[in-house]
């Protein structure tokens, strides 16, 4: 047999660098999220594509216009794009800590790496994501390409980020609670009505204005927006809120991770 | 080397934390070959998990010199969606070794080359059980730890399985943690029974099943009083 010229001494430690482990968890997230099915990966963007349609024949059923300038797909498009970028990393986040857990076995992998994973693997998605319903809606219907890449990208940026943040607290949360991570969907709910999917921050008015100026996701939207369509500026886009809104859950998923690992507390056994 | 420095361990039980062990200072020398016998339900699986520098203790520390393996044959590796070549990639990617290091021993050990290309979740459970194990132990480390299980079934694949598990038990050492006094005895050569949430020295695993016993005669014995 076979044993390798390495198998003659024990390596020293059996452990990837960072980098090499990270990527090996998005390769392993990325071949495991959608395995099994003929259509594999293709459903990352059959869902949001799905959608889009639906929404845009909702538009045209009720007569609605799109409040800008613009064809009423690229609108519904560039609206739902950071609402579900937000929502498929939370949801990918919590599933790849669950489905990858047993890697967890291999001494120097943390519940850490498997969230990176996801969360790098998500972001991936969203950049071909993005690429491919706004690339596919300016084709098909002519719509014109962003005005402004870099802020465009800043504001699919600002969704990745706030899912990053709500994601990897609700992932370690998940890890201890079933009830949490069954909870998730409901939690994220609301999330479709206060994200501007439907509307821009002008058309709000009095005290819904006031309310949903304090939605993260309405202000990456309008920052999508404001980088989408020439001369559309927004009263609610600031994209240091959104930040900082990400930032709490983020850092706060951190001493819950160290009470998850270090209290043993997590619902599977290992 | 594997030492742990005042060590206490517990679980999460329903209205306490369960003590698995309690303040224990044990040195598991290079190159030892340590059985533990530990009863059912007794914190195996945890115990096994702190010997391998994969969970914390509550309180002390685990001081480990050298590579460690992951419990031999442990099958929540493998995700039946992919193929065992696929599975096989990400194994290695982590541990920082070539895939084909570990398909090869995989494919010598399985007698065939083309259960590498197959899914996961078409394996038969035995065929599985031996991909497992060979994937264990197909990266040399310091350190093995085996948690009940140390060999496979098949009596088919019992030579070869020795074979590879010998191979891989020269230069490294062993901590084997079972129920089965007889199985420990033939493998390892330094003993301990896992006791009340201590790790007491034992001449043989014989004399350590039979402080077992009379433990289990006590508490049943004080069940039966109360």
């Amino acid at each position: 047999m076979v044993f390798s010229g390495a198998s003659t001494r024990a390596a020293r430690t059996n452990i990837a660098p960072w980098p090499a482990r990270i990527a090996t968890l998005v390769q392993r997230e990325r071949k495991t999220r959608f395995a099994g099915g003929r259509l594999g990966a293709l459903w990352a963007y059959i869902t949001p594509v799905t959608w889009v349609g639906f929404v845009v024949l909702f538009y045209r059923f009720t007569g609605r216009h799109a409040p800008l300038d613009a064809g009423l797909e690229i609108f519904v498009a560039v609206g739902f794009l950071p609402y579900i970028i937000f929502r498929q990393t939370i949801t990918s986040m919590s599933r790849g800590a669950i489905s990858n857990r047993a890697m967890l076995v291999i001494r120097g992998v943390r519940v850490g790496d498997l969230l990176t994973a996801s969360a790098v693997q998500e972001l991936i998605n969203s950049l071909v994501l993005m690429t491919v319903v706004l690339g596919g809606i300016s084709l098909l219907f002519g719509a014109r390409p962003p005005a402004d890449i870099a802020r465009a990208v800043e504001g699919i940026a600002c969704a990745w980020l706030l899912g990053v943040g709500l994601g990897r607290m609700l992932a370690v949360v998940s890890l201890m609670s079933d009830t949490i991570f069954r909870m998730i969907p409901i939690i994220l709910r609301p999330t479709f009505w206060i994200s501007g999917i439907f509307y821009t921050a002008h058309e709000l008015l009095g005290p819904i204005y006031d309310i949903l100026a304090w939605s993260p996701l309405l202000h990456a939207t309008e920052i999508l927006r404001e980088g989408y369509f020439l001369g559309y500026r927004s009263p609610l886009s600031d994209a240091r809120f959104v930040l900082v809104v990400a930032l709490v859950p983020y850092v706060i998923s951190f001493p819950l991770e160290m009470i998850l690992v270090r209290r043993d507390v997590s619902r599977y056994r290992s | 080397m594997i030492l742990l420095d005042n060590v206490t361990v517990q679980v999460p039980g329903w209205r306490a934390p369960i003590t698995i062990l309690h303040n224990q200072t044990v040195l598991f020398r290079k190159r030892a070959r340590v059985s533990i016998l530990a009863p059912a339900g007794s914190g195996r699986t945890t115990l096994a998990r702190v010997l391998g520098g994969v969970k914390r203790p509550m309180r002390g520390r685990v001081f480990i010199e050298g590579s460690v393996g992951w419990p031999i044959g442990f099958s929540g590796l493998l995700n039946p969606m992919l193929t065992l070549a696929e599975n096989i990639a990400h194994v290695a990617g982590l541990l920082h070794v070539t895939s084909g290091e570990i398909g090869a021993v995989v494919a010598w050990f399985c007698d065939s080359d083309k259960i590498l290309e197959r899914r996961v979740m078409t394996l038969a459970p035995s065929e599985r059980a031996l991909a497992v194990f060979a994937i264990s132990l197909a990266v040399p480390v310091d350190h093995l730890i085996a948690d009940d299980k140390i060999m496979v079934s098949d009596t088919r694949i019992a030579a070869r399985s020795e074979q590879l598990l010998r191979r891989r038990l020269d230069g490294a050492g062993l901590i084997f943690l079972s129920r089965n006094a007889k199985l420990l005895e033939r493998w390892c050569d330094e003993h301990y029974v896992l006791l009340n949430g201590s790790l007491r020295a034992v001449a043989d695993p014989t004399e350590g099943q039979c402080l077992l016993d009379a433990q289990a005669k006590t508490e049943i014995a004080e069940f039966n009083d109360v």
